[in-house]
This record gives structure tokens, C-alpha cells and sequence, in this order.
């Protein structure tokens, strides 16, 4: 079957620092991959390589075998990309269910003209619109808010409408960046059983997550990012169990006590401030 | 939704009924000049929802005026077709003007905005033969509705409010469909507004042309009205003057463009009435001063427009906190161009 995305040799660079380097990895349809690693190992990075909000150093994306690595971002979203992301994105100032609403915007067609005269099928394409949106507010449970403006719900609930404006773009690929952040577990729990009822229905999901309960329980695979590279991939069961995985992780604790010298020689001299998010990256707790 | 159809028909009413309650020409030459500034506003408002801001909307105004003038006197076309046409042209000038700047950061289009204003008011002057430079061009033909030659400000009042009107409805469709919510996702991130796929460039690209062609519909039928036309109404400080109505209409608020164009548009005539009065040997520039001077104050103390400034301070003064009220929404008349 032909994979739904692949990525090729994907490399991306900051000045000295290789923040994804020769990144192989591909997504079958009704997937579901997790990738893990510790902060700034270069998860996010990926996500923006992926999604055409960084260009690659070098390498490249094919979403449905077509090359989308130069694509701009709203192209590479209108053919189906979709993505969240870890610091959430909340147009704050509209209520929650024009939240939602925008998020159908890919598959929607009413252009300036239409709108302009307002004519019958902009209407009738609102009405659809705004059910689309009321039903996937219901899935997320938030649909007693939606009249809310969005910076009026908190962080959690933000997470949520994040996810149900990303739902209702029909993506082909949903790229969830650590979905779980801020939900309670309850919640979480939740979120895990949406996402796979959503792959029953032919969705397919690339998640990066740091509660390992998520990771066994949801992902089909597991692509495990160290430094920017892919150290392995494999059934969340026998992840748990590589050794290169455990070293990666037990390893950064080691390295938290010698900060300098470990990270030095772990990345072949590249300066820590370099680093994206440097400091905090060796905060996540250990699976 | 429904509230908003009320207040659409309590203004066809007003603009229909207004002319049975003044009499002079000189009022209806403000209504007049009212309708087409709102005209204009309207348009930086479109503009303003894509959160962009133009200092050389006078510039696509005048454009408007000076093509329509010209293609009507020297070549003996009607005006119905020469105001389309100049509407057409100054959207080509804004869609080749927009193509280096957009991709600007925000002060740096505004900049860019204020530099074309002033490359196209030197134009008008120093282009003599095809402008008639400082002196203007004169007999303009009219418009003629039927037969009937619009020549006095009275009978310009209903062509011009049904224009202002029909502008103020696409603007508020606009903004109440798919485009409006691309918009003010823009509006608020351009990020997640391209994670979800809206094509941030192209919808500023198409607000920023159409509020040029907005401009360019009143600058020509202003051209028609007035019948003479000379560069010194579509210089900066025209440009500035019409920012200034947006700012306090809220930039972003389709019925505020319209109170905003009114209220400035009064204020002017008062301004220009009572200030040689009071110092009788001001020269022209206190106008640049106070039109300043009014910007910076509106953009300190009311950044979303007079009215909801009201709302807001009222709201303050009665000591519940803006914050807990906001989630209210449809308690906010401008937030009805958004149902």
C-alpha cells in the first residue's frame, strides 16, 4: 500500500546545530505512529518540516507519493495535512464554535463573490459549516461553550477546541503535537479512544506524546527521535525494551548531573544555547 | 443575524427619509461627502479585518476620480460605464502595488502604503498634460439618470447612498461567510489560519484590492459630483483623514466605518468653521496636527473604535470587569457582522 507520507533523508539545520538529521520514516494509511524522545530531540521540528512551516536543509516530504517539500504551509494543510501544535494556536479573540467553524475552511468553497451577494449557497454552506462544527464540539465536549470567545476557556479545554477545529478539516493526516498536555487523565483517556474510533474511520494520526500510557495504548508504531535522529521504530512493546531507547532517555539523566561534558561529546561540539528551547529540554520525564 | 437585518432597514430607512427632513445644499453636500467617504472606509475596514492598515487609500481614491474624470471627458464615454472601468483599473494598480508589499511586515506595508500614496499625488501634479497638474481638471461630464442630469447636491444624495448601502451589505456578507472567518482567523494568527489550510497571502491580496476598488468607486463618483477634480484632495492627509474614520469606527467593525466616516467627516466641517474663528492666523497645517493628534489619542484610548471604547468604559465604570463580560458576545452589537 502506498504510504500516506514519507519523508526521505530529512534534514534541517540551524546554523551548527542539526536539529533532524536523515530522518527515514513513513505513515500507512489508518495508522497511528507515535514519536517519542526526550525535549528537543526534534519532534516538533519534524512537525514543522512536514507541514511546510520550515523548509528542509535537505531531503524529502511525499504526502500520497506526491512532493510536497517546498509547498507552503496552507497548501500542504489544504491537501489534507493537518496539524495542532504543542503551544497551542487558539484564534483567541472569536468565540469557540468560529473556531471550529474556520477549521472546515479546506473543504469549503464560498469564495469572495459568493459571499459578497450572499447568495443561497454561501448560506446553505454556512448552515453546513456551523452543524459540522456544533457536532465536533459535542465529541469534544465542548459544546456547551461554544458561544464562549476562545481565550475564555482554559488550557485544557483550549487543547480540545484545538483538536476539534483540526477534526473537522477532514484531514487525511491528523499531526497531533503532545495532545495530551493539560488534559486530566480522564480526559486523556477520552482523547484515546476518540483517536482510535477516528482510525476505525479510515483516519490516520502521527502523534508526538510523552505520556508512555498514551503511547502503548494508542500507537500502532513508535518512532523514537534522539539528537534529530531516528534511534529506532518498532510496536510500542518492544520500544519499551530497546536498549538504545533506554539509554537515550536514562542516558540524558546521566547527562543532566554532567551537563557540559556529556552534551559536548553527545552532539560532536554543537554549542547548547544553539539549541532550541535548550535549557528546559531535559525536563520530560523518563518513561 | 435577525437584529442586524433591523438595523439594515432602520438605515434604508434613514437614508431614504433623510432628504424630507433637510433642506439646504450645503447639508446635502455633507450627506453626500459622508456617503463617499464611508464608501472608502468601508473598504480599510474590509482591509483592517485581514489586520492590515493602509496609509494611501487616497491615492486608489483619486486614481478613481482621475480615471473615470478622463476616460468620460476626452473620450465622451458615459459615466456608468467609466466608473466600472476605473473601478476594474485601480484594482489591477492595487493587485500590482500589493504583489511587493504584502509580503511586508505590518508597519513596513503601512510604509509602503504612504510611499505610493505619494508617488501617485505627485503624479497628479506633475503629470500636466494628461492631469491638468495643480489646476485640475474641469467639466466633467455628470451623471444622467434617465435623461436627467445630476448637477445639484440634492439629487447626487439618493445615487450616492444606494452605492453607500449596496458597499456596506457586500462588506458585511463578506465578512459573515467563509471569507470573513479566513479573515479573522488572519486576523488573529496567520499561523493556525495556515495550518488550516486558508491561503493567508491570496486573502490579503483580495481584501487589499477590494478596499481599492471600494476607493475608487467613491473617487469616482465624486468626480462626477463635484465635476472638477485637482490632486490637493488626495494627498496624504486625505489618506490620513480617512484611517482616522476607520480607527474610530474600530478597523475591524463594518457599521463603525460608517459612524466613523459621519462623525470625522462633521468634526472636519466643524473644525474647518470654527478654527479660523478662534486663531485667525493659523495657516492650513493645524488640520494635519489635529487629525494627528486625534490618531494617536483613538489608537491609546480606544484601539477597537469609539463604540465599543464606550462599551468597554462603560462596562468598567460600572464596575464589572470587561474580562468577565466579554464571553458575552451577542451582547456586543459589532460582534452581529460575525453570526
Amino acid at each position: 500500500m502506498t504510504p500516506i507520507l514519507r519523508m526521505e533523508r530529512l534534514t534541517r539545520r540551524f546554523g551548527g546545530l542539526v536539529a533532524v538529521q536523515d530522518v527515514d520514516c513513513a505513515v500507512a494509511p489508518q495508522e497511528i505512529v507515535a514519536i517519542i524522545g526526550p525535549n528537543g530531540a526534534g519532534k516538533t521540528t519534524l512537525f514543522n518540516l512536514i507541514t511546510g512551516f520550515l523548509p528542509p536543509t535537505s531531503g524529502e516530504i511525499y504526502y500520497r507519493e506526491q512532493r510536497i517539500t517546498d509547498l507552503p504551509a496552507s497548501r500542504i494543510a489544504s491537501l489534507g495535512v493537518i496539524r495542532t501544535f504543542q503551544n497551542l494556536v487558539i484564534f483567541n479573540e472569536i468565540t469557540v464554535a468560529e473556531n471550529v467553524m474556520i477549521g472546515c475552511h479546506r473543504w469549503t468553497r464560498t469564495g469572495l463573490v459568493h459571499a459578497a451577494l450572499g447568495l443561497p449557497s454561501a448560506v446553505r454552506e454556512d448552515r453546513r459549516v456551523s452543524e459540522t462544527a456544533r457536532e465536533a464540539l459535542a465529541v469534544v465536549g465542548l459544546d456547551k461553550r461554544e458561544h464562549d470567545l476562545a481565550r475564555d476557556l482554559p488550557f485544557g479545554q483550549q487543547r480540545l477546541l484545538e483538536l476539534a477545529r483540526a477534526l473537522v478539516a477532514r484531514p487525511a493526516i491528523l499531526l497531533l503535537d503532545e495532545p495530551t498536555a493539560g488534559l486530566s487523565a480522564g480526559e486523556a483517556r477520552d482523547l484515546v479512544t476518540l483517536i482510535r474510533r477516528l482510525r476505525a474511520d479510515g483516519g490516520t494520526f502521527v502523534v508526538i506524546e510523552h505520556n508512555m500510557d498514551v503511547v502503548m495504548e494508542a500507537a500502532d508504531r513508535v518512532v523514537v527521535l534522539d539528537y534529530g535522529e531516528k534511534i529506532a521504530e518498532g510496536p510500542p512493546q518492544a520500544i519499551q525494551r530497546d536498549p538504545r531507547v533506554i539509554a537515550a532517555y536514562l542516558g540524558d539523566e546521566a547527562a543532566e548531573v554532567s551537563v557540559g561534558a556529556a552534551d559536548g561529546a553527545h552532539r560532536g561540539g554543537a554549542t547548547d544555547g544553539a539549541r532550541p528551547g535548550g535549557a528546559a529540554r531535559r525536563e520530560t520525564q523518563a518513561p | 443575524m435577525t437584529r442586524e437585518r433591523v438595523a439594515l432597514g432602520l438605515l434604508a430607512l434613514v437614508i431614504v427619509a433623510l432628504p424630507f427632513a433637510v433642506s439646504t445644499a450645503y447639508a446635502f453636500n455633507v450627506l453626500n461627502i459622508i456617503g463617499l467617504y464611508a464608501i472608502v472606509t468601508l473598504g480599510l475596514i474590509l482591509l483592517g479585518c485581514s489586520g492590515q492598515i493602509s496609509l494611501g487609500q487616497a491615492a486608489f481614491y483619486g486614481l478613481g476620480a482621475y480615471a473615470s474624470a478622463l476616460l468620460s471627458r476626452d473620450l465622451g464615454w458615459t459615466p456608468w460605464i467609466t466608473i466600472p472601468l476605473a473601478i476594474v483599473a485601480v484594482g489591477g494598480v492595487a493587485y500590482v502595488v500589493g504583489l511587493p508589499t504584502l509580503r511586508l511586515a505590518e508597519h513596513f506595508f503601512v510604509l509602503a502604503t504612504v510611499g505610493f500614496g505619494i508617488i501617485v499625488n505627485v503624479l497628479m501634479v506633475q503629470l500636466l498634460p494628461v492631469t491638468g497638474g495643480g489646476n485640475g481638471l474641469r467639466d466633467i461630464p455628470p451623471l444622467q439618470i434617465a435623461g436627467v442630469r445630476l448637477v445639484t447636491d440634492r439629487q447626487f444624495y439618493y445615487p450616492i447612498w444606494a452605492l453607500t448601502f449596496g458597499t456596506l451589505i457586500l462588506a458585511r456578507n463578506i465578512t459573515s461567510h467563509r471569507t470573513g472567518r479566513a479573515l479573522r482567523a488572519i486576523l488573529s494568527s496567520e499561523v493556525g489560519a495556515a495550518a488550516l489550510g486558508i491561503d493567508v497571502p491570496r486573502y490579503k491580496m483580495e481584501v487589499f484590492v477590494l478596499s481599492a476598488a471600494y476607493a475608487a468607486l467613491a473617487g469616482a463618483l465624486y468626480a462626477h459630483y463635484i465635476r472638477f477634480i485637482s490632486p490637493s484632495p488626495f494627498s496624504l492627509l486625505a489618506s490620513l483623514f480617512f484611517l482616522i474614520m476607520a480607527a474610530v469606527g474600530g478597523l475591524t467593525n463594518i457599521w463603525g466605518g460608517l459612524f466613523g466616516a459621519a462623525l470625522v467627516t462633521v468634526l472636519d466641517q466643524v473644525i474647518r468653521a470654527e478654527v479660523p474663528r478662534v486663531f485667525p492666523r493659523v495657516g492650513g497645517e493645524y488640520q494635519t496636527a489635529i487629525y494627528g493628534v486625534l490618531l494617536v489619542l483613538i489608537m491609546i484610548f480606544f484601539p477597537r473604535g469609539i463604540v465599543r471604547g464606550a462599551l468597554d468604559l462603560r462596562r468598567a465604570l460600572s464596575g464589572r470587569s470587561p474580562a468577565t463580560q466579554a464571553p458575552r458576545a451577542d451582547a456586543e452589537p459589532a460582534e452581529e457582522g460575525r453570526a
